[in-house]
């Protein structure tokens, strides 16, 4: 049996694009094998054993139902033992995942599906009944993945079909925007995956992730490439616990020393719940921390690590375009500095005074240690593209170079520092949030005449998102319509919390909109106080 | 109701699923803890409805009645109550530790300020 189970393992996981086998000669260095994994929270825990079978279910019903090669599949569900076996299931017949926030309203997930035609949707027993019927709308085949126990017997694994994944295939679409129009999707090929996984483990090791803990979502880069699958492909114990779950993050201390946790990674407001309301761990285990996704100030990077009394907790940077974690701070002498990033993680990365990426900037375009530019980064984990907008993939990347808009310098050292961004998007605890994605819903709205989104400094998330909004008319009833017809196409987490009524919005020369100024010019205002609007039974101005 | 939330036992047998910090000290302003439970109750209130959910009516929920599965706030809002309860009251979580289920309902919160060391 084990045998078997090696064989079914190295079949999902270890193939190259001539589909040769592995004693056939693959080319394919990076060894994968996964561990166990567990829900701290449920109790569950599903060996190798347990997760082949569970995998081998899934292979058998997913194949039965017609899935093939390239398919894409929504997965709409994330963060518990089935997300992974669904994950594993796709990629051995040769489909594309496609991890869905489960937060989306169906309006948003009609535009992903528009956007990218799903042939299957995976479902569990939380998924919204709303989010069901829009993918059999759009002609997707909807399964649920605990319905798969039938097909999880012990029979052969060797009556499952061969592994079809192909290293230049697609293997995840993450969206990083555009849900409620031109969704932007980074497709990251099973090549540029392990390649990640190949630059994490030359420079970070393997031994300080042998019990890793992930309370990060996996429907984004940061969670499901870095801190999930880079441990848990490397054989290594995985813990997944429901995401960000404020009850949870107070008894972080004690979840470390129950599990005897080695590693974890995390966004800065994790911290700013744990520090204040957990007791920090008191058995020794956690070895290394990383913290990603927004900016980690200096003064709270120290009280991480007298918090978990390790001096190992890296500021870790990452796109998802870049398969996540690019650089981090694993120098060997380091003070926790604002900005201070450290070195590259199996990337190179450059600064350059400018970010056109119509062509390769000469090599005077480069800035002296020290001087601010913008990030330039190379990396064999770069993505594919972005799904079906080869026009925004262009805006860049060049000749395999990427700009991912964050502004920064390298010093004497080469450590990279970070100082700033040149991209609108508001970072709302590590969470990116589009200005244009809510302006495109607001704007939809028949009683708006403009709107401008914009981020604000919050002591809890970093940022949060205020809306500057124009209307026809400014009474309740108009408020209260603009409130409904955006809770209903928006997801919770992108509906903004200060909302200003103005006369116009700001715009440069060239008609785009002025968000700093929209920002400052809203900073003079009240808002609206939106809950009383929304009781209020009269309908006059306000 | 989420598949986790469901799956989260309740406060009573997270005690058991943790071990929380032992409760060490405290500090209580003496003008709050002179207050009557009713006006730290309109103070409590009239706080939540600066966190709350604009669409949801605080007037709705009983004073047992989860905030956060109710729906009133958001989990996050959490962190927003200790923040208002340390200044208000002077209650260092830090120090003392803090079981979810302190923070969960309106009730549940004003025994946590009138027995900080319980």
């Amino acid at each position: 049996m084990a045998g078997e189970i090696t064989v079914l393992l190295i079949n999902l996981l270890i193939v190259n694009s001539k589909r040769q086998s592995l004693k056939g000669g693959a080319d394919i260095s990076l060894d994968l094998k996964v561990g166990n994994l567990t829900e701290p929270v449920s109790n569950r825990r599903w060996n190798c054993q347990e997760i082949s079978r569970q995998v081998a279910g899934r292979i058998r019903r997913y194949q039965s139902e017609g899935m093939s090669a390239c398919d894409r599949v929504f997965v709409h569900f994330g963060n518990r033992l089935e997300f992974f076996a669904d994950l594993l299931a796709i990629w051995h017949l040769g489909g594309c995942v496609i991890p869905i926030d489960a937060r989306l309203t169906a309006f948003e997930v009609e535009m992903l599906a528009r956007a990218t035609t799903p042939r299957f949707s995976i479902v569990d027993d939380t998924t919204d009944p709303s989010i069901v019927n829009q993918m059999s709308s759009a002609n997707a085949r909807v399964y649920n993945t605990l319905e798969t126990e039938a097909h999880a017997d012990h029979s052969s694994y060797r009556t499952l079909p061969a592994s079809r994944i192909r290293m230049e295939d697609d293997a995840l679409i993450l969206f990083t925007s555009g849900s409620t129009g031109g969704p932007k999707g980074v497709v990251h090929t099973h090549r540029s995956l392990r390649a990640r996984w190949e630059a994490l483990r030359q420079n970070l090791g393997l031994e300080a992730y042998s019990r890793t803990l992930c309370v990060l979502p996996t429907h984004f880069g940061h969670g499901l490439i870095c801190n999930c699958l880079f441990p848990w492909f490397s054989g290594k114990e995985l813990f997944i616990t429901p995401p960000f779950k404020p009850n949870l993050i107070m008894q972080l201390g004690s979840l470390i020393d129950k599990h005897k946790i080695t590693s974890m990674s995390s966004v800065p407001p994790v911290w700013q719940l744990a520090l204040k309301l957990s007791r920090p761990p008191s058995q020794r285990t956690l070895e290394r921390v990383h913290c990603g996704s927004a900016p980690l100030p200096a003064y709270l990077w120290k009280e991480i690590q007298d918090w978990t009394g390790i001096r190992q907790v890296f500021n870790t940077y990452g796109i998802t375009e870049t398969g996540s974690w690019v650089a981090g701070t694993t120098i060997a002498d380091f003070t926790p500095e604002d900005g201070l990033i450290g070195e590259p993680w199996g990337a190179l990365i450059r600064i350059l005074k400018t970010c056109d990426t119509a062509t390769l900037p000469s090599p005077d375009a480069e800035c002296k240690p020290g001087e601010l530019g913008y990030v330039w980064i190379n990396t064999p984990a770069l993505m594919k593209n972005y799904f079906n907008r080869d026009d925004l993939t262009r805006q860049v990347v060049c000749q395999g170079w990427f700009v991912p808009g964050d502004i920064g310098f390298l010093d004497e050292r080469g450590m990279l520092y970070l100082k700033g961004r040149e991209r609108e998007e508001i970072n709302k605890g590590g969470v990116k949030i589009y200005p244009d994605d809510v302006d495109a819903v607001a704007k939809q709205f028949d009683r708006t005449t403009d709107v401008a989104t914009f981020g604000f400094d919050d002591p809890l998330y970093g940022q949060d998102i205020g809306m500057a909004v124009s209307l026809m008319d400014n009474s309740n009833a108009t408020i209260r319509g603009l409130y409904q017809w955006m809770k209903r196409r928006l997801a919770e987490h992108k509906m903004p919390v200060r909302w200003y009524l103005v006369d116009s919005i700001p715009r440069t020369s060239r008609g785009k909109i002025n968000r700093i100024s929209v920002s400052e010019k809203c900073t003079q205002l009240a808002p609206l106080d939106l809950r009383k609007i929304l009781h209020a039974s009269e309908d006059g101005p306000i | 109701m989420g598949r986790f939330d469901s799956a989260l036992p309740d406060a009573s047998s997270l005690s058991e699923f943790f071990s929380f910090a032992p409760v060490q000290t405290y500090r209580l302003s003496i003008n709050k803890a002179t207050m009557d439970r009713q006006q730290r109750k309109a103070d409590l209130i009239q706080f939540l409805c600066t966190i709350q959910r604009p669409d949801f009516s605080i007037e709705d929920i009983d004073d047992s009645q989860s905030l956060i599965e109710s729906g009133l706030i958001d989990s996050l809002a959490m962190l927003q109550i200790v923040s208002y309860l340390e200044e208000t009251y002077n209650i260092d979580f830090r120090e003392r530790g803090v079981d979810p289920g302190e923070l969960s309902s309106i009730s549940a919160i004003l025994d946590l300020i009138e027995h900080p060391a319980a």
